[in-house]
């Protein structure tokens, strides 16, 4: 298994026991299902058994029908009123919102339409008559009514129907077993279910590392040259590669970034790329890339080194199966989906990835590739210049340091729960958790946003500290693995320390809390020269010793 | 001699299908609740091991399977209360649903 999940409770109005089954096959947890048929009972009934426990994480998956009464009655031809309906989903939207205050993540399967739903027929779209209709408004209210928390994820299960085509529905299953929807429906679930737990603890994929040849475009460049490759023109699989580039293209503003891998004569295939009228995919989009005749998991290697990405980041796509297996067996953590033989599947198989999902986009996310690029071109500019200290001068390094604001909570805590490799204490809150710490006594947190002469890497580092009597506890030190390197850690303890002074503490300590992915941050502190406590991973600092801001830093306070 | 190898083949099929059933309720069940793909496999009784929301789940992907490949509509819930128990094993189920094949 790629990480921990946590626990699961199940709440529906339907038998749920085979979904919990998938789920705990594909995840490894064990679900609880809160008994069928008693959902509503259970979100206002305090002393439900199932709240002897407590959960981190709920699903609440329900018919139309068995929770909206007046939708039930329009199921049976009964006239409705739109307005009452959609009152009614607000008594149910504000019953589920109880659970935001006893679970921090939250997934609610939009509601489906029954196969058995008789519907009005060329009426069914019709305002105020129409069940498809009716059925659209009350998902549209209900998303509205959820999108005032945070931690709820609105599920599409629309989509899982789909996907299951026929299977979709089975009224023996129904009849027997009270099961709602047929086991490919519960795949598709699991899957949604799976990627939004991982976007959440900010496990999504980040970066697609791409083939060329058979891959982004037809034939064999180095053999075929490049006026004579399958791309675009009137030719099914020339539009099927068009598409796919497209598809790619996308993913790039959603913050998803790309990069080359192929085995080729680099020159080669930038003629093509440059030349190629078809092309979508220009080389300003790709981040990083390896045209050469090296091991391509040993390119993977160079470039998620070279871009600051950890192996669980990346996602290969390659035609050559033997190629995808060599990177499989030597990088099991990166996800190498198996790929389609036919060329005009290549978008949509690309399009039922689910690991790049993430709770929120944010600006940051949209110019990631970008910023990326920039890494890159950084990282060129290390390579040709001496010390380090002078590749830092040189990058013209300012750092903005604001407090905690309602500007930059929604980023602060994407920041949080994102961020693996230079982390303290792997905390994950949502947004209102994080304010609400924030202003506890004695508290303090600043967020950093760092930019230098290739860009604005935006908002990238948090740190934290509780002061309690002459001593300040760091609760939060983590930055993004985009700017790790480059003085900003030191920086951020330049800004803690000072403040600590300023206000008379006499040391700040902190606990080193170790995950599979942090161990920069454990390595930074080592090197830091802060004081180890014996036997143990707490690290002290004396505030009265100077901490000078480091020289390649300008510093701008925005906000005291 | 010819008969005999197509009732053969037919329970070769069957026998097919049954398995493919097993491996889809399989995905849904833990490893040590998991079916072998074997004729003595008990599936219900008290011997059986299903639960019922298995059991239920392998009947439905078996019907859809039979009724698809060999154009036989079966309503297996309702041989659970066959004295003959057809759905005691995978054998018997073979056997019951080649016996139902000869009237189509």
């Amino acid at each position: 298994m790629d990480q921990d999940y946590p626990k699961i409770l199940l709440l529906s109005d339907f038998n749920l026991g085979g979904f919990a089954g998938y789920l705990k096959n594909a995840m490894d947890i064990s679900p609880v299902s809160a008994p069928y048929g008693q959902v509503i009972h259970t979100l206002l009934d305090e002393n439900s058994e199932c709240w002897n426990e407590s959960y981190s994480t709920a699903l609440v998956w329900t018919r139309p029908q068995a929770v909206i009464d007046s939708y039930r009655k329009a199921l049976e031809f009964h006239p409705f009123e739109l307005d009452a309906v959609l009152a009614e989903v607000d008594s149910y939207a504000e019953a589920l919102s109880r659970l935001t205050e006893k679970v921090s993540v939250l997934m609610i399967p939009s509601w489906t339409q029954s196969a058995q739903s008789p519907g009005y027929g060329m009426l069914d779209m019709r305002k105020g008559t129409g069940l498809t209709d009716l059925l659209y408004r009350m998902n549209l209210r209900l998303a509205e009514n959820l999108d005032k928390h945070t931690g709820v994820y609105f599920l599409n299960a629309e989509r899982w129907i789909q996907s299951a085509g026929k299977q979709a529905y089975n009224p023996k299953l129904w009849y027997m077993g009270k099961i709602a929807f047929g086991n490919e429906v519960f795949k598709s679930a699991v899957e949604d279910i799976k990627s939004t737990l991982d976007g959440v603890s900010g496990a999504a994929r980040k970066i697609i590392l791409v083939d060329l040849d058979d891959t982004l475009w037809g034939g064999i460049v180095g053999d075929d040259g490049w006026k004579n490759l399958r791309l675009g023109g009137h030719d099914p699989i020339g539009e099927a590669f068009v598409d796919f580039q497209k598809a790619l293209k996308s993913m790039t503003r959603r913050g998803v970034i790309l990069a080359l891998v192929s085995k080729n004569e680099e020159s080669t295939c930038w003629e093509a790329i440059e030349n190629h009228p078809e092309m979508i995919l220009k080389r300003e989009d790709f981040s990083a890339w390896r045209i050469n005749w090296t091991d391509k998991a040993q390119n993977i290697v160079e470039i998620l080194e070279e871009l600051n990405l950890g192996l669980q980041s990346a996602v290969f796509i390659d035609d050559n199966p033997i190629e995808r297996e060599r990177v499989k067996t030597a990088l099991p953590e990166v996800l190498v989906p198996d790929w389609p033989r036919d060329k005009m599947l290549y978008a949509s198989a690309l399009s039922g990835l689910t690991c790049f999902n993430t709770p929120q986009i944010s600006e940051e996310d949209i110019k990631r590739s970008r910023m990326y690029k920039e890494e890159g071109q950084r990282k060129h500019l290390k390579k040709s210049l001496g010390s380090l200290d002078e590749w830092l001068k040189t990058l013209e390094i300012k750092v903005s340091v604001e407090t905690l604001n309602v500007d930059n909570l929604q980023r602060s805590a994407q920041l949080l729960n994102k961020t693996n490799q230079m982390n303290l204490r792997t905390r994950r809150l949502t947004d209102n958790e994080l304010l609400d710490w924030s202003c506890g006594e004695g508290r303090k947190l600043w967020a950093f946003r760092v930019e230098d002469k290739f860009g604005d890497s935006g908002l990238t580092g948090l740190i934290s500290i509780e002061a309690n009597g002459k001593i300040g506890k760091v609760a939060d030190f983590l930055l993004s693995c985009r700017v790790m390197g480059r003085c900003i850690e030191e920086t951020m303890f330049f800004i803690a320390i000072e403040y600590a002074r300023s206000i008379e503490l006499e040391k700040l300590e902190m606990n080193f809390s170790p995950t599979e992915k942090n161990n920069p941050c454990l390595l930074f502190l080592k090197r830091s020269g802060f004081e180890q406590v014996k036997g143990s991973e707490e690290y002290c600092v004396d505030v009265s010793k100077p901490y000078p801001l480091p020289d390649c830093v300008k510093l701008i306070m925005k906000e005291s | 001699m010819e008969i005999m190898k197509k009732d053969m083949d037919k329970r070769e099929q069957v026998l097919k299908s049954i398995f493919s059933a097993i491996e889809e309720v399989n995905e849904m069940l833990s490893e040590e609740e998991r079916l072998k793909s074997s004729e003595t496999t008990l599936l219900s009784g008290d011997a059986g091991e299903l639960d019922s929301l298995g059991l239920i789940n392998f009947m439905v992907a078996l019907e859809s399977r039979v009724n698809e490949e060999f154009e036989l509509s079966l309503s297996l819930i309702e041989e659970l209360e066959n004295p003959e128990q057809p759905l005691k094993s995978v054998g018997s189920l073979a056997d019951f649903i080649v016996s139902k094949l000869e009237f189509v």
